[in-house]
């Protein structure tokens, strides 16, 4: 049976976007920000300008909705233009990108995010993304061995249902159950988190 | 619907599905949070360590709700595409068809030195074909799924009408 991959769906949110629906597009920031984030850091260093610009990034990505036709996947097209938006900001400070060199290894990969967390996050936020870390490993680790296995074998090494059933010598039917509440029990505790930190809402 | 939201974010939810569960997930905010929150604990599990503050989202939210709602002109939308799929055949086919007709006239006016009248009812004719044949492959030529859009193509029949 025919599977609805990231860019079917990315692409499925962006026509509900650009049909005028806002919380679509919502869904595709509240997928992407960590990623765009985490790009602009190769750009900029203090951690409240990559707050703003990543905001803005998606702003005017926003506006540009009805320019986007889908001939590159929406993370593409995001991509370029939070890299702009960068390039602008830094432009009309008259300053350069200057950070490049300091965070891509020899493969141009950007170096693992703990090495430049300091760097990169406000300490009042970074005292709750310390403590959203912790948690998620410490659930990780409660979890029962046949669902940690599962959500691990998915989301670090990246397989797919089928291959983790192989691995696991289950049906694929198990695999997803295992899954989901893996992501159950790891959200689980880490709502109160969340709660208290958004207030209300997430958004 | 929560399970075959976790399936949604893997890639492994039938495609059949999609539309459906999309549609439950902007109704229900309970789904949106589960949306929310299992990105959050997949980037995290995949080492990123995360750089924003945990309430960029709301913040966002705030000023998006400030933004003026942008609509795509219905053409620019994916659905447009399905029906531009299935219409690229049968331009194929009247491309065929007109071409064929060209040549076939072209063919005609060679083989057979028509009256004197009728030479001039053709050449007149020939000379509205000329500029329509190349308005027509003109237009033709953005259409990529166009085996007509070869500019070769379209400098013979060029040629062929000029010959006559």
């Amino acid at each position: 049976m025919e599977k609805a991959t990231e860019r079917d769906i990315d692409a499925e949110l962006v026509a509900r976007a650009q049909a005028g629906d806002k919380r679509a597009f919502e869904l595709l920031v509240s997928k992407y920000q960590r990623r765009i984030a985490r790009l602009l850091t190769r750009l900029i260093r203090d951690p409240h300008e990559i707050e703003d610009v990543t905001q803005e990034a998606f702003i005017k990505a926003y506006r540009a909705l009805p320019s986007f036709r889908g001939e590159s996947a929406f993370y593409t097209w995001l991509y370029r233009i939070a890299i702009n938006t960068a390039k602008n900001y830094l432009a009309s400070l008259g300053r350069r990108p200057q950070l490049s060199a300091d965070y891509e290894d020899e493969e141009g990969e950007t170096l693992d995010a703990a090495a430049q967390i300091p760097d990169h996050s406000t300490p009042e936020s970074e005292l709750s993304n310390r403590q959203i870390v912790s948690t998620v490993n410490e659930a990780v680790d409660a979890l029962p061995e046949e669902l940690r296995t599962a959500i691990t074998l998915r989301e670090m090494d990246g397989l797919s249902y089928e291959d983790i059933a192989e691995a696991m010598n289950c049906p694929i039917g198990t695999v997803r159950s295992r899954i989901f509440r893996a992501r159950e029990a790891i959200a689980g505790k880490l709502k109160p988190l969340l709660d208290s930190v958004s207030k209300d809402r997430r958004w | 619907m929560k399970e075959q939201l976790s399936a949604l974010l893997d890639g492994e939810l039938p495609a059949q599905d999609c539309d459906a569960l999309l549609a439950a997930v902007q109704a229900d905010a309970a789904l949106q949070d589960d949306w929310h929150d299992w990105h959050l604990v997949g980037d995290t599990l995949k080492n990123e360590h995360p750089i924003l503050s945990p309430d960029f989202m709301k913040r966002f939210s705030e000023r998006l709700a400030a933004e003026p709602i942008v609509i795509a002109p219905v053409a620019h939308r994916r659905k447009r595409d399905v029906l531009r799929r299935a219409i690229a055949p049968i331009s194929v086919a009247a491309s065929v068809a007109f071409v064929s007709m060209v040549g076939w006239q072209a063919y005609r006016g060679a083989v057979q030195p028509p009256a004197a009248q009728l030479s001039q009812q053709t050449a007149s004719a020939g000379q509205i074909d000329k500029s329509r044949v190349r308005a027509y492959l003109a237009a033709h030529r953005i259409d990529n799924g166009n085996v007509f859009s070869n500019p070769d193509v379209m400098t013979v029949a060029y040629q062929d009408a000029q010959s006559r």
